[in-house]
This record gives structure tokens, sequence and C-alpha cells, in this order.
């Protein structure tokens, strides 16, 4: 990933949690793989990036953590979506969609854009 | 997600750590991918590289997410605390409510204990410690003459005076001051006013510069330029309407006027010389400007800097030694000596009482604390089990003290605020209780207020007692393995021997200390008692007096002054009353006595210069039938005694059993040095009059007839009867004595005049104040000592109800149950009671040692009082509770918990 787009990328990873987390509470690990697979790793290169992005958001309030046990009896770092988070959840998708829908038109078009006269 | 065990909530017992977590957080994920790939089938070696490869940058990764953890930590903590805080009020406050016993008496116990000794200590402070207001005090010195052989302070004459002044080193300047009072003249009438005569540099050497105007210059002090006077403040407020134009007016003192030339600081206060209004030069005339037996002057020194008291002492010293050898006909034994300015002023507020005082109080905040400690303790240790079940709810250690420190904070703070109450009112009411005259000789007018230095420092005692008690219990809940806790039954804690022994180490301190305060109390007042109800030698009853001092110009002679005295003794005698009125040179408790030096006629001395003395007072033939003091031998004086007629004596008892043992001392004779050397003969023995509150007797006591020795200043006495029945109040008759007065000649006023009663009051007064502090005090070490016990016992037989229940089921009767604690109580009792008997036994004679004036009672019987006042306030303490719980419902009391 270049880093000219590094912010596009960072906006993309918080909606990206906050929908994986949206399914229930889970801890990082379990996060990351998620993401890898639904985005055939496109999107995250180095797993680590996606902490202190959970850290971040936890801040924000989107996110609060607890520690739990995990499947295989381990001490982990559970991750579940605030009542704020779900907000903006819903706000991020939307404004994702209403972007992708514009984008993909632009990129979509098969006729030269027309010039108006003023 | 698993349901996670207790334990593992409590790794971050000592609050969160973001570091470690981002650590064990990271670590999962590396190890949760490292398995994974094993399981597709790595080895684990390459599994692990692989993991950390996906992972990125470890230590940059870990270090952002440590950096936001702990920003955003921070962000949370600070309102978090504040609202942690004001919810541990809140609980506290309900905690309390819900047990108000328990609350009000910790506060009541230690507003006592803070305020009582808060208070003591001021006035003490106020008093004794601060009695010297004037800049460096400790450079002040008091000085007087001695006589060597007496071994007695005597007054200093004004040509020592100037010797001293003239010869020492050590001091920057030695003052002289007399008390005097004069006859203030105004437009209607004549008034008494308290004086004193100063040396010109008086002021410089106390320091002290008047608001208004200046002070005294040297030349003043010269004789024909000493009309000049300064005022104090309220004479200056209330008599000249605190005008500046005051400066420069006259003022008629004595026949003559003076100029008012300054006003002094409102605050100034010289305790030795009483509340004195007017001051003026120090300007003797010939006589006693000259004559080194003239003896009427008290001396106060400012020391140069670094100057001891000893050395100035001995400096004094050196030069009475010179001056006794160069003029030995008058200064033959005449040493001189001084003491530090506060130590004199503490000889005459009773140093010594109010240490003891001090020291009662000290012993009643200790009692206090250890009763408030005695009650935290059960209070924390009986919250052991709720602190378990909050530990196992998932409260922080840190929070479980926090809130044992946050209620213990709320007693105190309840404490302190209803101490400051009791120590303000108790400062007010002590000198309140002080009557008005007496204050003169009190620094600052016997004025205190609470001193809030020493409010704090009672306070931090109690509070530290109250984190001890308070605080370390909490500590030790909140380490408590909670599922043994749990499992006990709540009472199962309180019952553990250490704890048991703790309390009544408490409670046992507490009966020692109450012991021997009460013991102590219980001896002074008894001393003190002793003061006033000693045999006086006469009856005060309904005896009026008043004084009155002629102008000496006007009556010079004393034919004149005889006259003068009788025809106003005759003018106020009421006609029908076969009494009449008597006249003395002194009344007793007036404050001032006479003395003389005599010789016993045919009595040979070893040095004539060496005479016994003897108090000394001319009274009129009524004086004794007045005072109905007894006459033992031979007659009182008559009115053959006269100026013409041969010199005549009464003495006391006291006189005849030192000079006359085994002999009739009628007819014998007596020169008195006082009358010229002249000869006179006893004619009548009388009973010892008690001059002043000292309680001792075997003062011996010369009486001549006033009309044989009359003099310018005189006491009236009169016992007016009650015509009609009702018994005549002697201060009505006041104003008819003045008018009466005042038509024989307006212009000598009436003074001092006070009921014979109220004169003996005042001379008890400060016996009486310490008497009653101290017996209030007693008291309160009482009460306090009987609820630390009541708590203790109330408590454990509250921890052994199921017990009593199982005995009284198992058929033990009522009696029994009750010798049971009985015998708990004896024990406390008992160690508590005997080491304060020893404590006591040394304080009684600590107490003798220190006040050798009073007569202390004997040790046995105050402290068999003590001993039954605490035995019966201890076993009704414990006999109480335990009636209760004896008479409770078998069935109820095994259910109890």
């Amino acid at each position: 990933m270049q880093k000219s787009s590094l912010d596009v990328v960072r906006g993309t990873l918080d909606v990206l949690i906050l929908k994986t987390l949206s399914w229930g509470a889970m801890h990082g690990y379990a996060i990351s793989q998620a993401i890898l697979r639904q985005t055939d790793e496109a999107l995250l290169v180095e797993e680590g990036a996606l902490y202190p992005a959970l850290y971040r958001m936890e801040g924000k309030g989107w996110l609060e953590a607890e520690w739990g046990v995990s499947e295989n009896n381990r001490r982990a770092k559970y991750y579940r979506l605030t009542f704020d988070g779900r907000r903006r959840l819903r706000e991020e998708m939307k404004t994702w969609t209403h972007y992708a829908e514009a984008v993909g038109k632009v990129l979509g078009a098969n006729s030269k854009p027309q010039w108006e006269k003023a | 997600m698993a349901r996670v065990p207790i334990w593992r909530r409590y790794l971050r017992f000592f609050g969160p750590d973001v570091g470690a977590d981002v650590h064990d957080e990271l670590r999962f994920h590396l190890e949760a991918k490292t398995s994974e790939l094993i399981g597709q089938g790595r080895s684990p070696e390459e599994a692990r590289r692989e993991a950390m490869r996906q992972f990125g940058d470890v230590t940059q990764f870990s270090a952002l997410c440590r950096s936001l953890g702990e920003g955003q930590l921070r962000k949370i903590k600070w309102t978090d605390r504040l609202a942690e805080w004001w919810y541990d009020v809140r609980h506290s406050a309900r905690a309390l409510r819900r047990a108000p016993w328990f609350t009000v008496v910790a506060v009541t116990t230690l507003a006592a204990g803070i305020g009582g000794a808060t208070s003591m200590f001021s006035l003490v402070d106020a008093w004794i410690i601060h009695a010297v207001r004037f800049p460096d005090p400790q450079q002040l010195v008091f000085a007087r003459s001695l006589d060597t052989r007496r071994g007695r302070e005597i007054t200093v004459s004004f040509p020592d005076y100037a010797d001293l002044r003239d010869r020492s080193r050590q001091f920057q300047s030695l003052a002289a001051w007399s008390f005097d009072s004069y006859t203030l003249s105004l437009e209607n009438g004549a008034e008494r006013v308290a004086g004193a005569k100063v040396s010109p540099n008086f002021f410089a050497t106390l320091s002290v510069q008047p608001v208004l105007g200046r002070g005294f210059i040297g030349y003043e002090g010269e004789r024909g330029r000493h009309q000049v006077a300064i005022v104090s403040h309220g004479f200056w407020k209330a008599r000249l309407n605190g005008e500046i134009a005051a400066i420069g007016s006259k003022l008629n003192l004595d026949g003559e006027p003076y100029t008012i030339v300054g006003v002094l600081p409102k605050d100034f206060h010289f305790t030795l010389a009483g509340r004195v209004n007017i001051w003026t030069p120090l300007a003797p005339a010939y006589e006693d400007r000259t004559r080194r037996q003239a003896r009427f002057l008290q001396l106060i020194g400012r020391m140069k800097p670094g100057v001891t008291v000893a050395q100035a002492r001995q400096e004094l010293k050196t030069i009475a030694g010179v001056l006794a050898a160069s003029h030995p006909d008058s200064n033959l034994d005449v040493g001189c000596f001084c003491i530090s300015l506060r130590d004199e002023v503490g000889r005459h507020t009773g140093d010594q009482i109010m240490m003891i005082v001090f020291a009662v109080t000290l012993g009643l905040l200790l009692i206090a604390c250890s009763n408030v400690a005695n009650l935290l303790l059960v209070r924390a240790l009986a919250r052991k089990r709720q602190a378990a079940i909050q530990l196992s709810l998932g409260a922080s250690r840190r929070r479980l003290v926090r809130q044992a420190l946050v209620e213990t904070l709320s007693v105190f703070f309840m404490a302190a605020v209803a101490g400051a109450l009791v120590g303000w009112w108790f400062t007010d009411f002590s000198t309140g209780f002080i009557p008005y005259e007496n204050r003169g000789y009190l620094p600052n007018y016997g004025e205190a207020s609470l001193n809030w230095t020493v409010f704090a420092f009672a306070l931090a005692i109690a509070l530290l007692t109250g984190l001890m008690s308070g605080l370390a219990p909490a500590l030790e809940n909140a380490r408590t393995n909670v599922v043994s806790v749990l499992k006990e039954s709540g009472s199962a804690v309180l019952q553990s021997p250490k704890v048991k022994r703790l309390r009544l180490a408490l409670v046992t301190a507490q009966i020692m200390l109450a012991t021997i305060l009460l013991s102590s109390t219980v001896i002074l007042v008894k001393g003190f008692r002793e003061i006033w109800s000693a045999p006086m030698g006469f009856d005060s009853s309904g005896v009026l007096t008043f004084a009155l001092a002629l102008d000496e110009r006007q009556y010079s002679d004393a034919t004149r002054q005889r006259i003068f005295f009788e025809s106003v003794r005759d003018a106020i005698a009421v006609p029908q009353q076969p009494l009449k009125p008597a006249i003395a040179r002194f009344v007793p408790f007036g404050g001032n006595s006479g003395r003389t030096t005599f010789r016993v006629q045919d009595q040979q001395l070893t040095d004539p210069r060496r005479l016994p003395s003897a108090g000394f007072n001319a009274v009129s033939p009524e004086f004794f039938s007045a005072l109905r003091t007894p006459v033992l031998v031979g007659r009182i004086f008559e009115s053959r005694d006269t100026q013409d007629g041969p010199l005549v004596a009464i003495v006391n008892d006291a006189f005849v059993s030192q000079y006359f043992p085994g002999k009739n001392p009628i007819g014998q004779s007596v020169r008195l040095s006082r009358i010229k050397d002249s000869s006179a003969e006893i004619v009548g023995v009388v009973a010892e009059i008690r001059n002043d509150s000292d309680p001792h007797t075997g003062y011996p006591q010369i009486y001549v007839p006033f009309a044989q020795e009359p003099s310018a200043g005189a006491y009236l006495l009169l016992r007016p009867q009650s015509t009609s029945g009702a018994a005549a109040k002697p201060l009505d008759l006041l104003p008819e004595i003045r008018r009466r007065i005042a038509a024989l000649d307006p212009r000598q006023p009436v003074f001092d005049a006070k009921t014979l009663d109220d004169r003996l009051n005042e001379g008890f007064a400060p016996f009486r104040i310490v008497s009653g502090i101290l017996v209030w005090f007693g008291l309160l070490a009482l009460s306090l000592a009987a609820v630390g016990v009541y708590g203790v016992v109330a408590f454990s037989v509250s921890q052994q109800t199921r017990e009593i229940g199982i005995r009284a089921a198992l058929g033990a009767g009522k009696a029994r149950l009750l010798r049971m604690f009985l015998r708990q109580g004896i024990v406390i009792l008992a160690a508590g009671l005997l080491p304060g008997l020893l404590g006591s036994f040394a304080a009684g004679l600590a107490l003798r040692s220190l006040f050798e004036e009073i007569v202390l009672p004997g040790l046995v019987p105050p402290l068999l009082f003590t001993a039954a006042i605490l035995g019966v306030v201890v076993l009704a303490a414990t006999l109480l509770p335990a009636r209760k719980a004896a008479s409770m419902d078998p069935l109820l009391a095994i259910r109890y918990e």
C-alpha cells in the first residue's frame, strides 16, 4: 500500500473493524483474521496495524474492551461495539455507499462528460 | 466468551497497567497466529517467524498502542476519581446515619477532648506563655530589694533605685513605678481613679509608644515639672470622649492641674500594676527622694541584648552589697534580685495551677482519643465481612481503604466543628467567669480567645489516633482472604485474640488515666476548699466597707485626719442601732496591709538593727465587734484611749505564742518603730484575722487605736442591722453614705466600696475558678471513661449473645450469666485501677511538692474516693448491657448474629 493513500486506508480500516465487531465481541486476533479473509488480504498488509486502530477507537468511545478467556482458554482482550460505535458504523456505511456509488459512476461512465456553458 | 474466574479480574490489582495490557494482547495475537500456522503444517520455528513477519514492527505498534492507551486513561481517571470520592462521601454519610450511636458518641467524645484541650491551652497561652506582650519580652526583668535576713522581697527606695540605675551596666534602662490612686475632681464632685507613678523612662523601657501624644521626658521626673499625665486608652475613650483635643487639656488630680500629654495603645496592659488609668511621672518630694528607708518602688529593667537574667541578678546583688556597706544604717541586710518579667507575671497568675489544668486537659484528650480509637477499631473490624463481600464483587483494595478513610475523616470533620464550638464556648465561659475586678491583674485583662494553632494541634493528635485505629484495620480488611472471611460467621473475626487484647489495653489505659485525673482533681479541689473554708477569725456577712483618702494638704496633721474620720463615722451611724461603724487603716482582704518592726520591752536583742516585725493596723474601738472577732484576753480599745492617753496595743494569739510563750501578755509593752519607737502597753488579745487567701495561720499582728495613730487614708466598716426584719442590703446604703460624707466635705470621694463578702469572693476567685474548672474536667474524664468501658463491654456482650442464649437454654440462671460478665468487668477495672492508683499516688506527691503554699489533704482518702467512684461507674457500665443480654429470650439469642 502506498503512503499517499494511507488516510483512505485508515478510514477504511475503521469501518471494517466496526463492521466486523457488529457480529459480536471479538479479540484482536479474530478481528484481524476476519478482515484478512474477507478482503483477501488487500487492506491489512501488516496485522499489527490493527491494534493502534483499536486503541484509537476505544479512546473515541466506539469500542469497549474487556479481558476475557479465548476459545482455547487463554487470556485475551475482547472488543465490542458501544452504542456510539454502532451509530458510527451506520454513518460510515452510508458515506461509503455514497462515495463508492459516486466513484463507481465516474469510473463506469462510457461517455465523456459535457462542460456546461455559464 | 467463557465465564471469567474471579481471580483473573484481580491481575491488575493496583490500578490499570497499560504497558502490560498491550504486551499481553500482542503476545496473544502472535501466539494464536503461530499455533494456527503450525496447524497448517509449518515447523514451530518457521511459524513464529512467519507470524512476526505478517504482524509487522512489534515495537512500533506496541509503543503506539501504549501512548494511545495512557492518554485515554488519564482522561478517564480525572473525572472518575472525583466521582468516586463523592460517592465515598455519600456512602460514609449514609453509613454514619445508620449507626447514630457510634456517630454521636465518637463525635461528642472527640469534641469534648479537642475543645477542652484547646480552650485550656488557649488560656494557659494567653495568661502564662504570652503573658508579657511587649517587644523582646525576654529582655525584661522585674527587680526588687530583698530582706536577706528574712528572705523576703521588699520594695525599693528612691535613692537605691537611682544608684542601681546609674551603676548597672547590664541594663539598657531601669525604670521604677509605684501604685497610686488619685482623686480626680470633676465639676460635680470627685472620684477616685487607679493610677501609677512611673519614672520617665518607664514606657521606653517597655518599648511602648503612646498612640497619641508622647511619652514622658527625663526632666518631668523633677518635682515641679511633673504635672503631666498619660492616660489609658479606655480612660481616654470613656472620660475624654476619645477626642484628639484631649492632648494638652488638664486633669485635676489631688487638687493639682495635670496636663495630658499622651494616650496609651488600646492593648497596653501592665499586669503587675493592674488596671491603671492615669500614669504620672515619679517625682518624689525631698523626704522620699533622699531617705533609703522609704521603700515604695518596684523596678522593671530591660537588659542589654545577650545579657542573661542570672548576669543581671549578679550585678544587682553586687551593687546592693556596695550600698549595704556604704549605708549600713538603712541598707544592712538589703539585697537586690530580679526575675524575668514573665516569671513574675506567672507568679501572680498561678503558673503551677495553669500547668496542672493543662496536664489534666491533655489527659482528657488522651482518654477521648483512646475512646474513639476503640470505637473505630470495633467499627472497622465489624466491617470485615462487608469488606470481603465488596472485594468479591470487584471493589479494589484501594477503594476499600479509601472508604474507611473517608468515613474516619467525616467523623473527625464533625468533631472538629463541634470541638471548635466547645472550645470557643469554654474559653469564653472561663474568662467570663472571672470577676471583673480581678481581671486587672491577669494579663490582657484575662481576655483569651481560642488559639487556632492549638486547635489544629489537638485535631492533629486526634486525627493521628483516628487514622491509626480506623485505617489499620481497614488495611487489614483489604488484605483478607475473602473466602475464609465469608465462611466465618460475622462475629468470629472480632474475637481474634489480637484484637481483643488491643481493645482491652485501650480501655485499661482509659481507666488508668481517668483514675489519675480524677484523684488529682479531688486532691486539688479538696486543697483549694481548704483555702476558703479555713477559719477567718471574723464574720464577713453583711459588712460594708469603703475607703476614704484625704487630701493631705487640707488634712495635713493627725488631729484633722482623726477628727474627719470620727465625724464621718458619726455621720453615717444609724441612731437607733447600738453598733457604730468602725474605722480601720486596713481591712481584711482589702489588698494591702501594714507592717511594723517592734521591740519587746525587756528582751535583749543581739543586733539592735535586726528587729522582729508583725502585721500592723490602726483601728477604732468598734472594729472587733463589727467583725465579730473573738476577744480572748483583756479588753478592746475604748473611748479613753485617746490621743492624749497612754499608747495601748492589742495583739493576736499568734503574737502571744511567739513572743510571750507561757506568759501573760497583758501589761507588757512593745516599742513600735512605726510610731516613732513609742512604747505601747498590751491591753488585750484577739483571735487571728486572716488577711488574704493564704490559708496558713500563725502570723503575729499588732493593733493600735486609730485615735492614737490616725492616717489620711482609712476604711470604714459597718454592719447595718435590719430594722424591719428583712436583711438590709449593705450596698443599698451607699448613696445615703455618699451624701452624708459629701455634706462634710464634697471633695473627699468614697472609693473601694464593697461588702466584706465580696472581698472574700474576689480573694478566693482564682482558686474557685480553677477548682470549678477542675471539677468539670474530672466529671468529663469520668464520663468518658464510663462511655469507653460501656462500649467495650456492650460490644463483647453483643458478640457473645449466641453463647449466652446457649447457656441460658442449657439452664444457666440469669444470676450466673450476670456473674460471668461482672467478672469481666472486675478484671478490666482491676487492670486499670491498680496502675492508676499507683500513678495517682505519684501525682499526689508531685502536687504536694508543687503547692507548698496550699495545705493539701492526705492522699489516702482521695484515692479511696476515686477508686470507689470509678468502681461504681465501671461496674454499672458492665451490668447495664449484661442485664439486657441475660434477660433475652434464649431462642432469639441463639439465632442472633
